[in-house]
C-alpha cells in the first residue's frame, strides 16, 4: 500500500487522538478518562507483570549481584547441572537477601510505629519517569498519597492504585518534593528528585526556608508531617547533606543531599498505611554517623631522603594523611 | 491476520518484559534500551504506513497506561504512532540492501529516543528537562542502536514464521520452493506465461518472507525453512503490474520484492484486485465497485484505471449508451475502451440497461466515486473529477475518455465536452472524462433546467430515482445540503465556457 490518503488519514486521526489523551490527562489525571485509563492499563497488565516479575526479577537480580564477577560467561560454560545449581544457589541468596531487607524494614517500621504493608518491586519506569510498581494493590488495603519506605528510609509515594499493583513516584524523580526537618535543629525544608541520570550522581536537592541556617554536611534529614499523613508520615529518615551550595543572592540554603535508600536497588519495601500515634521524630535514624569533620588531624610524617643514598619508595603523606 | 496475533504477542511479552525486567537491568548510564520503540520500528519496516501507525500507537498506548506508566497518557502513543509511519514509508531499504536496513532501523530508534525527549520538553514534562535529557538521551539511543539488529532480525523470523504458518493452513501442503513449482506447473504454463506463475506465487502467499537474510543479503539461511526457498521463484511474481504492492496480505514482508520507485506514477494494472498478485484475474469485479474512493485521489493514485472503467460501465447504462454504441471508435486512440478488460463493466455499458448501470452503487461517502447511471456520476463528476484530472494522467484511465468522447461528439451541441478538454490540461484521457460528466448531464434534457443540476451534486442513489422518475423539481431545493458554493465556484467557472482544445465553442450562458 502506498502513501495514499487513507494512510494519511489514519496517521492525522491518531496524532490527534494522542494529543486529546494528553490534554485530558494534563488538565486533570486524577479523575476522567485519563484515569479510567489508567485503571485499565493497571488490571490488564499489572497481573502479567506481577507473574512476570516472579521469574525476572530474580533473573536481573542475579545479574545485579553478579555484576563485575564475571559470572555470566561462567554460567554460560558451565554444565547443565552446574547451571541449575548456580541457579538454586542465587535464589537462596536472593531470598536472603530479600529476607535481610525485609528484617530491616520491620526493625524500622518498629522503630516508628508505622503499620506497614510489605511488597516488593515487579515493574520499573520507561522513559524519564521514576516510578516503580508494587505488587500490593487496593486489594491490600493500598490507597494513594500513601508514603512508601524499605529498610533504609524514604522511597516515595503512592500515586495510583489498581486491583493488585500501585505505582510508586520514588522520592528521586524531578516531580517529587518531600517536606523535610533537619535532626539537629528542626529547621524545616523540602527536598526535591534529581530525575532520571546516570545512577551514580543521584543527589536530591535540598533548599531550607531559612537563609541564614547553618547546613552542614552530615547532617540528616526525616519527613516532616504532611496535613493528615498525607502524603508522608513524620519521622522517616530522608538523607544526609553531602555538599552545601552557598549561592550568593539565594533566598533559601540549598545543599545536595545523598538519600538513605539505594534507589537503582529497590527489594521489599513497605507501604505505611497507619501512622503512627505520635511522631517519632529522629527516632528511627540510624545510629548517627561519625562526626563530619574529624577534629583530630593526622599528624603529617615527612621524611627526607637525601639523594646519595638508596632511593627507598618514599611513602605518600597525604595520601595516609587523609586529611 | 497471522501477523497481526503474532506481532499482538510479541508486542505484549516485549512490554511486559521491559518494564519488568530490561528496566531493572543495572546498566551504566542513565539510560536503557526501549524494547517497544525498536519493535514499532522493526514492525514499521516490515509492514505499510498505516499499519505502522496503527501498531506504534497501539503500543504507545499500552506503555502509557501499562503500570508504572508514563507521566501524561498519550506521550508515548504520540512518538510511537509517528515513528512507525516514518518506518512504514521508509520500508523500501528493505529491498535494497541489509545494511541501510540496519541504519535505518537504528537511525529510527534515535529519532524516537529524541522526539520522546522533544515532546516532553514541549509539554513542559517536569520529568523531562534539559539537563536530564543531556544524560539520558545518549545512552539510551547507543543501547537502542546497539540492540535493533537483532531485535530486527528477531522480528523478521517472527513474522516470516507467522506467514509460513498461514500459508501452510491455507496451503495445505509444504510450502517449500519445490511445491510451489509443482502447484505453478499444475497452474499450467510455468515457463510461458508469467501471469499464471505470479498468481501461484500470490496464493500461496509470500514467499521469500522468509526473511531478509535469504533475499537481499544472500540467501545464506536458505533451506532453514520452506519459505526461504521462494526467492527463486520471485521473478515471476515481480513482474512489474503483478501488483506486488499494493496488497494488504503482502505488503510488509520483506523478503517481498517490489515494484521499483523508478516508476512511481504508473498504476500496476492488475492491482484493482487488491494488490495479491495476479489478482485482476482472480477477482477483480468484486473488488471494483467497493473500492472508487480511490478514484477521487487524482493523478498519482494507483486506481484511477478502475475509475474509469467503472465510469464507463455505469454511464453506458444511461441515455446516452446508444450514442456511445454509435460511434464506438471516435474516441481518442489509446484510451477508447481501454476499459474493456475483464474487470470492466463494459457489456453492461453497451447493453445499456439501467438496471445493469445499477450495480454500481454510489459510495456514499465519495460523491464523485459514485457511479449511478444516469445521474450521480455525471453531476458530481463534473465538479470533481475534471478539477482532479483523473482521467488525464494515465494511459489506462481513458476508458471514460473513449466512451465519452463519442457520446459527447454525437451530442456536440450540448454543454459537457468542451469543460473536460480545457481541465485536463493537455492529456489525452482527460477528454473523456470531462466531457462525460458534462453531456451526460444535458442529455436529453432541456438546457435552461441544467445549472440547477450543475450545482447540487447528487449523492447517492436518491439523486439518481428522482432523475429517473423526472421529478427534477427536487433538485433545486436539494441544493443546500451540499457545500453549494464549493461546487459552484467550480463548476460553474468551467461549465460557463466550453472549449475542444483551445478553441471556445458556446457557452451556456
Amino acid at each position: 500500500m502506498h502513501d495514499t490518503r487513507r494512510t494519511r488519514v489514519v496517521l492525522g486521526a491518531l496524532l490527534v487522538l494522542a494529543l486529546v489523551l494528553i490534554t485530558f490527562d494534563y488538565r486533570d489525571g486524577s479523575s476522567g478518562p485519563a484515569h479510567g485509563l489508567r485503571q485499565l492499563g493497571g488490571s490488564v497488565f499489572g497481573g502479567a507483570e506481577r507473574v512476570v516479575a516472579t521469574v525476572a526479577g530474580p533473573v536481573a537480580g542475579f545479574f545485579d549481584r553478579g555484576t563485575g564477577a564475571g559470572s555470566g560467561g561462567q554460567v554460560a560454560a558451565l554444565q547443565r547441572q552446574n547451571l541449575q545449581l548456580r541457579a538454586e544457589l542465587s535464589q537462596a541468596q536472593l531470598s536472603k537477601a530479600q529476607y535481610g531487607q525485609l528484617t530491616r524494614l520491620l526493625q524500622l517500621s518498629g522503630r516508628g510505629g508505622y503499620r506497614i504493608v510489605a511488597a516488593t518491586v515487579i515493574a520499573i519506569g520507561q522513559g524519564y519517569a521514576r516510578t516503580v510498581t508494587l505488587d500490593a494493590g487496593s486489594q491490600d488495603g493500598i490507597k494513594p498519597e500513601e508514603t512508601v519506605i524499605n529498610g533504609q528510609g524514604l522511597v516515595g509515594t503512592v500515586t495510583s492504585v489498581s486491583a493488585q499493583t500501585c505505582t510508586v513516584l520514588l522520592a528521586t524523580d524531578a516531580t517529587s518534593v518531600v517536606g523535610v526537618t533537619l535532626a539537629t535543629d528542626g529547621q524545616i525544608g523540602w527536598v526535591t528528585g534529581p530525575g532520571k541520570t546516570s545512577s551514580g550522581s543521584g543527589l536530591m536537592r535540598l533548599q531550607v526556608l531559612d537563609a541564614n541556617a547553618g547546613l552542614r554536611p552530615g547532617e540528616q534529614l526525616v519527613t516532616s508531617a504532611s496535613v493528615h499523613d498525607r502524603p508522608f508520615v513524620p519521622g522517616v529518615p530522608v538523607g544526609t547533606i553531602s555538599r552545601v551550595e552557598n549561592r550568593a543572592g539565594s533566598l533559601t540554603a540549598e545543599a545536595l543531599v545523598r538519600p538513605f535508600v539505594n534507589f537503582t536497588s529497590l527489594g521489599v519495601v513497605g507501604i505505611v498505611v497507619a501512622p503512627p500515634g505520635h511522631n517519632p521524630r529522629f527516632s528511627v535514624l540510624p545510629p548517627a554517623p561519625p562526626a563530619p569533620k574529624k577534629p583530630h588531624p593526622v599528624p603529617t610524617v615527612t621524611v627526607t631522603v637525601t639523594p646519595g643514598e638508596t632511593t627507598s619508595p618514599s611513602p605518600s603523606p597525604s595520601a595516609s594523611a587523609g586529611g | 491476520m497471522k501477523r497481526a496475533l503474532v506481532s499482538v504477542v510479541l508486542l505484549a511479552v516485549a512490554l511486559v518484559l521491559q518494564l519488568t525486567f530490561v528496566n531493572r537491568l543495572p546498566l551504566p548510564g542513565a539510560g536503557g534500551p526501549d524494547l517497544m520503540l525498536m519493535l514499532v520500528v522493526a514492525l514499521g519496516l516490515c509492514s505499510s504506513p498505516a499499519i505502522g501507525a496503527v501498531t506504534g500507537f497501539g503500543v504507545g498506548l499500552c506503555l502509557d497506561i501499562a503500570p508504572p506508566g508514563s507521566y501524561l497518557i498519550g506521550e508515548y502513543a504520540l512518538v510511537f504512532c509517528l515513528i512507525g509511519y516514518l518506518c512504514g514509508r521508509l520500508r523500501g531499504v528493505l529491498n535494497q540492501s541489509a545494511v541501510l536496513t540496519i541504519v535505518t532501523a537504528m537511525a529510527a530508534a534515535a529519532v524516537g529516543e529524541g522526539l520522546y525527549a522533544a515532546l516532553g520538553l514541549a509539554v513542559s514534562d517536569p520529568q523531562v528537562s534539559w539537563r536530564t535529557v543531556q544524560q539520558v538521551l545518549p545512552t539510551s539511543a547507543i543501547y537502542d542502536a546497539a540492540v535493533t539488529p537483532f531485535l530486527f532480525y528477531l522480528v523478521m523470523r517472527v513474522l516470516a514464521w507467522a506467514d509460513s504458518l498461514g500459508r501452510v493452513v491455507a496451503a495445505g501442503q509444504a510450502a517449500d520452493g519445490s511445491a510451489l513449482l509443482a502447484r505453478s506447473g499444475a497452474g499450467g504454463a510455468l515457463p510461458g506465461a508469467t501471469m499464471a506463475s505470479a498468481t501461484m506465487l500470490g496464493g500461496a502467499g509470500l514467499l521469500g518472507g522468509a526473511g531478509w537474510l535469504a533475499g537481499p543479503v544472500g540467501g545464506r539461511s536458505r533451506g532453514k525453512n520452506g519459505g526461504t526457498h521462494a526467492p527463486r521463484l520471485r521473478p515471476g511474481a515481480t513482474r512489474h503490474g503483478d501488483g506486488w504492492v499494493g496488497g494488504a496480505p503482502r505488503t510488509g514482508l520483506p523478503g517481498a520484492p517490489r515494484l521499483r520507485p523508478s516508476r512511481p506514477g504508473r498504476p500496476p494494472r492488475l492491482r484493482p484486485g487488491g494488490g495479491t498478485a495476479g489478482s485482476a484475474v482472480a477477482r477483480p469485479p468484486r473488488t471494483m465497485p467497493r473500492s472508487p474512493a480511490k478514484l477521487r485521489i487524482g493523478p498519482a493514485s494507483r486506481r484511477d484505471g478502475n475509475l474509469g472503467r467503472a465510469l464507463g460501465g455505469g454511464l453506458g447504462g444511461g441515455p446516452a449508451g446508444p450514442a456511445r454504441l454509435a460511434r464506438p471508435g471516435s474516441g481518442p486512440p489509446g484510451s477508447a475502451f481501454r476499459g474493456a478488460r475483464p474487470g470492466a463493466r463494459q457489456p453492461a455499458a453497451r447493453s445499456g440497461a439501467l438496471s445493469q448501470g445499477g450495480r454500481f452503487r454510489p459510495d456514499p461517502r465519495m460523491p464523485g466515486g459514485s457511479s449511478r447511471p444516469s445521474v450521480s456520476v455525471p453531476r458530481v463528476a463534473a465538479a470533481r473529477r475534471v478539477s482532479l484530472r483523473l482521467g488525464g494522467t494515465r494511459r489506462h484511465d481513458g476508458v471514460l475518455g473513449g466512451g465519452v468522447l463519442s457520446r459527447g461528439g454525437s451530442q456536440r451541441s450540448l454543454a459537457a465536452r468542451p469543460v473536460s478538454l480545457r481541465l485536463g490540461s493537455g492529456r489525452r484521457g482527460d477528454n473523456a472524462l470531462g466531457g462525460l460528466s458534462g453531456s451526460r448531464g444535458r442529455l436529453g434534457r432541456p438546457r435552461q433546467a441544467a445549472p440547477r443540476f450543475r450545482s447540487s451534486p447528487a449523492l447517492g442513489g436518491h439523486s439518481a430515482l428522482a432523475r429517473r422518475s423526472g421529478k427534477r423539481a427536487r433538485f433545486s431545493s436539494g441544493r443546500s445540503w451540499f457545500p453549494t458554493p464549493w461546487s459552484r465556484s467550480r463548476l460553474g467557472g468551467r461549465s460557463t465556457v466550453w472549449r475542444i482544445g483551445s478553441k471556445r465553442t458556446g457557452g451556456l450562458r
